[in-house]
């Protein structure tokens, strides 16, 4: 293992991972850039079994670059077939044209975001907790998947679906519900006024 | 979680309605429906998530002009709407946009392509009302004519983006109107105007924050009217399909003009040589990736081999099929 940090999570439990893992959080790499060399960083609003579902996550985007906030604008020097001598610019106009052309990165992009698809594909408890986890650690990918997992999952259903999913009762008054799917029936397709 | 007592009643007004604030932008219309009739507390937090009430997209969808009367009995909620699509929701006319522009002040874009019952009446109420606008599309919309061009550039200064495509009631007395007074426009739109000349061309130099300009189709301009668009030193695309009076000596100034070129087309321009892709070149080769020819019978080193060598970016080689 190259350099790594030590984390403790919420229940007392220490994970010890390397740096590129743990760093996809904005908040670890900054923690771990002041002076705690040898001490573990806490993390007290996140318990084991999900800071262990986070790292496995961040483990296997630690060397991808950042896909899904930049819409698979990937960098050449990041490039497996490419020796990172691309025409000059750093503007985003040369990325966008490399990954474009670029098969391979192509791939590897579209993989990544398949196995994030599954990862996120789990009860919708644990993407609540994934949600909250992201927020907390700032982990930019890992928030925007466990959005589209919850997303994904509400697609398409009507309400009483949906409440099955989150596991919720019905607490509107028939005359409540008659209300709101009136007034805000032009939201709706097909439309029926 | 479902549970018992605290921990549940704390998933239920809490947590979902607070994943539902997050994950609701990123929804489909109908889906926010059905959000709202999951929960009062799903409700009442979907009320608030100012982002999905900003935009509203019609376009081509059934009974659009019932829907908006129905979106406009709700006043309040459409107060902060700044995206509004009605492109080919032909059945909405001048009373209409009366209705809903008075309901939304903060209007910023607004997209009408192809209503042919707009009226400079209707434009009259967009421009009063909507005094954030940015950008208006009113490709299609045949019935305008110079007096709406007259009101826009009185009224929508920060307009920087306008499509007035096949609006052929149009002369050069209104884009001069545009030109002279809305000068923050970056994205104009002048398709299938045939009837313009270089008297409003000219004119375009006034724009100098322009960056896509589309003058497929107008016969009328010239090397003159094009020289002085080349003062828009910030032009990327440049569209002069089928400008068919354009020579050298124009392409030429464009070139030495507009150094950061990423797409030009000289489609079916045949007295355009390889004089002008030289001088191209000379300028724009680092930045241009799309670059039609096709036609260009003047040009004798067309192919896609030649045109790699001087523009070596080069991805699209079509703009006009």
């Amino acid at each position: 293992m190259g350099k790594t940090i030590k984390l403790i999570s919420g229940d007392g439990e220490m994970f010890e991972v390397e740096e590129a893992v743990a760093f996809q959080s904005n908040i670890i790499k900054s923690l771990a850039d002041e002076d705690n060399a040898d001490d573990c960083i806490p993390l007290p609003r996140v318990d084991s079994q999900i800071l262990s579902k986070v790292l496995e996550f961040c483990r296997k985007h630690a060397n991808s670059p950042s896909v899904h906030t930049k819409f698979a604008a990937i960098p050449s020097e990041l490039c497996p077939k490419h020796d990172g001598s691309a025409a000059g610019a750093s503007s985003s106009e040369s990325s966008s044209a490399h990954s474009e052309t670029c098969r391979a990165c192509y791939d590897a992009v579209m993989k990544l975001v398949q196995w994030d698809l599954e990862f996120v594909k789990v009860d919708l408890d644990l993407i609540h907790h994934l949600l909250k986890a992201a927020n907390y650690l700032d982990i930019e990918d890992l928030m925007f998947m466990a959005v589209e997992g919850a997303a994904n999952a509400i697609r398409g259903n009507n309400p009483e679906e949906i409440r099955k999913l989150f596991d919720l009762e019905n607490d509107f008054t028939p005359e409540e519900e008659k209300e709101i799917l009136k007034e805000y029936s032009w939201l709706d397709d097909p439309f029926e006024p | 979680m479902a549970g018992t007592g605290e921990s549940s009643r704390s998933w239920e007004r809490e947590t979902v309605p607070m994943v539902m604030t997050i994950v609701s932008p990123m929804l489909a219309q109908r889906d926010v429906y059905s959000l709202l009739l999951v929960s009062p507390w799903c409700y009442r937090a979907l009320l608030s998530v100012s982002t999905i009430w900003e935009v509203l997209d019609l376009h081509e969808m059934s009974k659009a002009g019932e829907r908006l009367r129905s979106a406009l009995l709700l006043g309040k909620v459409l107060q902060g709407l700044q995206h509004l699509n009605l492109n080919g929701c032909q059945k909405i006319s001048d009373v209409g946009i009366e209705a809903i522009t008075s309901c939304c002040p903060q209007l910023r874009e607004f997209y009408l392509y192809w209503n042919v019952r707009l009226t400079n009446v209707g434009i009259t109420h967009i421009v009063r009302n909507c005094r954030e606008l940015r950008s208006l599309n009113l490709s299609g919309c045949k019935n305008i004519s110079d007096h709406c061009l007259h009101l826009i550039g009185d009224n929508c200064q920060k307009l920087q983006d306008l499509d007035i495509t096949r609006c052929t009631k149009l002369t050069d007395r209104g884009l001069q109107q545009i030109l002279l007074k809305c000068s923050l426009l970056q994205r104009l739109n002048l398709y299938a105007l045939s009837s313009l000349t270089d008297a409003a061309y000219k004119k375009i130099a006034c724009l100098s924050h322009l960056t896509f300009l589309d003058l497929c189709g107008a016969q009328n301009l010239t090397d003159e009217g094009l020289s002085c668009i080349a003062g828009c030193k910030n032009l990327a695309s440049l569209n002069l399909t089928w400008c068919v009076r354009v020579t050298d000596m124009g392409v030429i100034a464009i070139a030495e003009g507009c150094r950061s070129l990423e797409l030009l087309s000289l489609h079916g321009i045949i007295s355009v040589t390889d004089a002008c892709l030289e001088a191209l070149s000379k300028f724009s080769s680092n930045s241009l990736m799309t670059l039609d020819v096709n036609g260009c019978v003047g040009i004798k080193k067309r192919s896609r081999e030649h045109l790699l060598q001087l523009f070596p970016l080069l991805r699209c080689f079509k703009v006009h099929s």
